[in-house]
């Protein structure tokens, strides 16, 4: 029977009673130093479908209300009690100091997405095709920059980090996430949302908060 | 989650496409956006930016075509959603 | 869908909306504590080697000279 991997919490971390995850299968804690992980049994890797990353999704935010974690990635699975062990051990002080960067703090994302079709236009075999593709590539990726960079000066400032992913899908020109303390979360949803009236050629979507998915390991700037 | 790519005995062919078009379709999106660094840079003559164009172009339509003959999607070579755009 | 945590404002804010499918999977399957690399090559159902496409990247970055 192998463990699937939810979140990372200080040891001290107490899991909600009753809390199931994905198949309705009971959730427990393995503690190591400092830290402890939340994991349920599974018979497999499970199957990335809506409705698992949807209950993934919410068992981290259930285990989230309670304290600060960090989010394992769906589908992270280890062989038994001992491999929990032996990834809070050998990557304890990583961990820790993940977990402190991200206490208080949940992850606001925002999603762009542009108007017009920016697919690109249809291209005649002429004598600069090749010229043309290349230049509309630069173009995309300019207004694409662009657009980030509205975004940050827009709310950047109340967030203590950012992620931030340009053409990530060639219809989507920014994917951002920023790191955001509780009590600046409702200033960054309202500004947001009235960027998005000033922004002419793209539509945002801002969603969350959610537990701090893109700020658990990655170094960010 | 880890892509995973699988040579098996009975599918050795297509688990071989699958790794050499990811390594291809890496290798493309790194070169491709090095171009496009050296476009504004403005070291490459107009000359030089249409036969890099050409070749990127034919390259992407020849990916696109390979990739359906072998019922390969682009999750399969794991790249659009990838990594990339954090680093370059 | 997404609730807020340790956080006491309405749960679903008016910007909460619209949560596609593709906000999961950048989430869920981007982020988050990982144990493997991104690509595994496995042969005959065994795996034998793991690549870390951040790692490979940002060393054909560095490659690169920049």
């Amino acid at each position: 029977m192998t463990l699937l991997l939810y979140a990372i919490a200080d040891a001290e971390h107490a899991l909600p009673p009753g809390l199931s995850g994905l198949d309705d299968r009971p959730l427990r804690s393995v503690a190591h130093g400092r830290l402890s992980a939340v994991v349920g049994e599974c018979n497999d890797a499970p199957t990335v479908t809506p409705a698992a990353l949807v209950r993934f999704e919410q068992t981290v935010e259930e285990l989230m209300g309670d304290g600060t974690v960090l989010p394992a990635r769906f589908g992270t699975i280890l062989s038994d009690e001992a491999a929990v062990e032996q990834l809070l051990s050998s990557r304890h002080d990583q961990l820790a100091d993940a977990l402190r960067r991200v206490t208080g703090a949940v992850e606001l994302a925002v999603r762009a997405a542009w108007l017009d079709d920016v697919a690109g236009p249809s291209r005649p075999p002429g004598p600069h095709a090749g010229a043309e593709y290349l230049l509309g590539r630069l173009e995309r990726r300019r207004r694409a920059e662009q657009l980030a960079a509205v975004i940050d000066a827009a709310v950047g400032d109340l967030a203590r980090e950012r992620a931030c992913r340009i053409l990530a899908r060639p219809e989507s020109p920014v994917t951002a996430a920023y790191l955001v303390s509780f009590p600046r979360v409702d200033e960054f949803l309202a500004r947001c949302h009235n960027l998005e009236a000033t922004i002419p050629d793209a539509s945002l979507v801002c969603t969350g908060p959610w537990p701090p998915y893109s700020f658990v390991t990655r170094e960010q700037t | 989650m880890t892509t995973r790519i699988a040579a098996d005995p009975e599918n050795v062919e297509k688990g071989l496409i699958q790794l050499v078009l990811t390594i291809v379709e890496l290798l493309r999106q790194l070169m491709e956006r090095q171009a496009l660094h050296r476009i504004e840079g403005g070291s490459l003559s107009e000359e030089e930016v249409e036969r890099l164009g050409r070749t990127f172009l034919a390259l992407s339509e020849r990916m696109d075509e390979l990739k359906e003959e072998f019922g390969l999607d682009d999750k399969d070579l794991n790249l659009n959603l990838g990594p990339l755009g954090d680093l370059l | 869908m997404v609730t807020s945590a340790g956080y006491s404002s309405p749960v679903r804010t008016a910007a909460a909306r619209d949560i596609a499918v593709i906000d999961l999977l950048d989430r869920l399957l981007q982020g988050g504590i990982t144990i493997h690399g991104d690509i595994m090559l496995s042969v005959a159902g065994i795996d034998l080697v793991e690549l870390d496409l951040r790692v490979l990247v940002a060393a054909v970055d560095k490659a690169a000279g920049r």
